[in-house]
């Protein structure tokens, strides 16, 4: 058998002429002592391969000490003032439902002024351009980087930044190698 | 529904709180043996019978009266336990068909291994492998063996056809009894 449901509507269809096995044996005789109402021939085919399979008869005298021990399992009860705490619940729970319209109201105004600040605003978007002088003003690292994918320009920025500094590869006064000529 | 219950659910569906407190104390000691039950050892079952009467409380208004107050209060009782035992963390339950139908050689003569446990040992052992039981047939064989219903009030109770009952309590006896002797000592089960 598969954890799948059975394919007939009841168990208590099972007819005379089914194949008897052990399974099938006690499954018949489990159900027979359930009270379900059953085919006498598959009763009865089953009561026979019992008499001679004592795996049958012993899988049914387990499922009875079983049953016997599931059903005196003791009842419980609920601890004093089991009541009064559900009431009590049910009070808090029911207040609480008061905020809620509230809360839900706000969110829903809260929600539409920013759905309306948005549509404004893409509407009639805000002048946010820069300041045309400032637009034209270069930055002094602009030098640094005439073209963004050429490399730095080092002397090119060193001659904005110092404009009263010669440049390293031209006359180099005062500057002279220690060793001279050697 | 009977008159009572009429009576019980009008007052109910208006509020009465006197109506609520007559629900629950006609009903709690049957309704947290359910959920314990169902819910197993691991729960707080004074937790899932409360929760099982505020789900009546608020559902009250949807309660068609097509079954007994009771009837519809218990199913309540069942589901929830049912929902706690899927959410909560604890061993996983054994597949079906991971054990064999019989673990160890059944001995000869007509008494199983398990007629012949003492029966406190039994008790303790059955209440273990009862929570390695996969659901649904735990809940189907715990409706049957310790609720005491008949098949067709499983059925109504677990909105399952009568053939699905018989399969389960059946599917569900035979791998619990696996459980038990694959535990068993060898020298119990020879």
């Amino acid at each position: 058998m598969t954890d799948s449901d059975p394919p007939f509507e009841s168990m208590t269809a099972i007819g005379p002429d089914e194949p008897m096995s052990d399974e099938l044996c006690t499954l018949i005789l489990s159900l027979q002592r359930d009270g379900r109402r059953l085919d006498p021939r598959a009763v009865e085919r089953a009561e026979a391969w019992a008499s001679s399979h004592p795996a049958c008869r012993e899988a049914l005298g387990d499922f009875a000490a079983l049953g016997d021990l599931l059903s005196s399992e003791p009842a419980r009860q609920t601890s004093p003032g089991f009541t009064d705490r559900v009431l009590n619940r049910r009070r808090l729970l029911a207040r609480g439902g008061d905020v809620l319209p509230l809360l839900r109201r706000l969110a829903i105004a809260a929600a539409l002024l920013l759905g309306l600040t948005v549509a404004m605003d893409m509407t009639f978007p805000t002048g946010a351009a820069a300041d045309d002088e400032l637009a034209r003003q270069e930055h002094q690292i602009d030098t640094l980087h005439p073209d963004p994918f050429a490399a730095p320009d080092l002397d090119g920025a060193l001659q904005v930044l110092l404009p009263d500094v010669a440049p390293l590869g031209g006359d180099s006064e005062g500057l002279e190698e220690p060793g001279g000529d050697q | 529904m009977n008159a009572d219950d009429t009576r019980l659910v009008d007052q109910l569906r208006a509020g009465d709180e006197d109506a609520y407190r007559e629900l629950v104390e006609t009903y709690q000691d049957r309704i947290i043996t359910v959920v314990a039950r169902v819910a197993g050892g691991y729960a707080d079952a004074e937790d899932l019978a409360q929760e099982t009467f505020l789900k009546a409380f608020n559902a009250i208004g949807r309660f068609a009266g097509q079954s007994a107050l009771y009837t519809w209060l218990y199913r309540i009782g069942v589901n929830t336990a049912r929902d706690y035992v899927a959410h909560r963390r604890r061993r996983p339950a054994i597949s079906l068909e991971s054990l064999p139908a019989g673990a160890v050689d059944p001995p000869s003569g007509d008494c199983g291994p398990l007629e012949g446990l003492e029966r406190d040992e039994l008790r303790v052992r059955v209440r273990e492998a009862m929570e390695r039981l996969p659901e649904p047939f735990r809940t189907t064989l715990i409706l049957r063996e310790m609720e005491g219903h008949t098949y067709e009030e499983v059925a109504g109770i677990l909105e399952i056809s009568i053939g699905t009952v018989e399969s389960r309590i059946f599917r569900a006896r035979t791998k619990l009894r696996a459980l038990l002797l694959a535990d068993l000592p060898k020298e119990q089960s020879d």
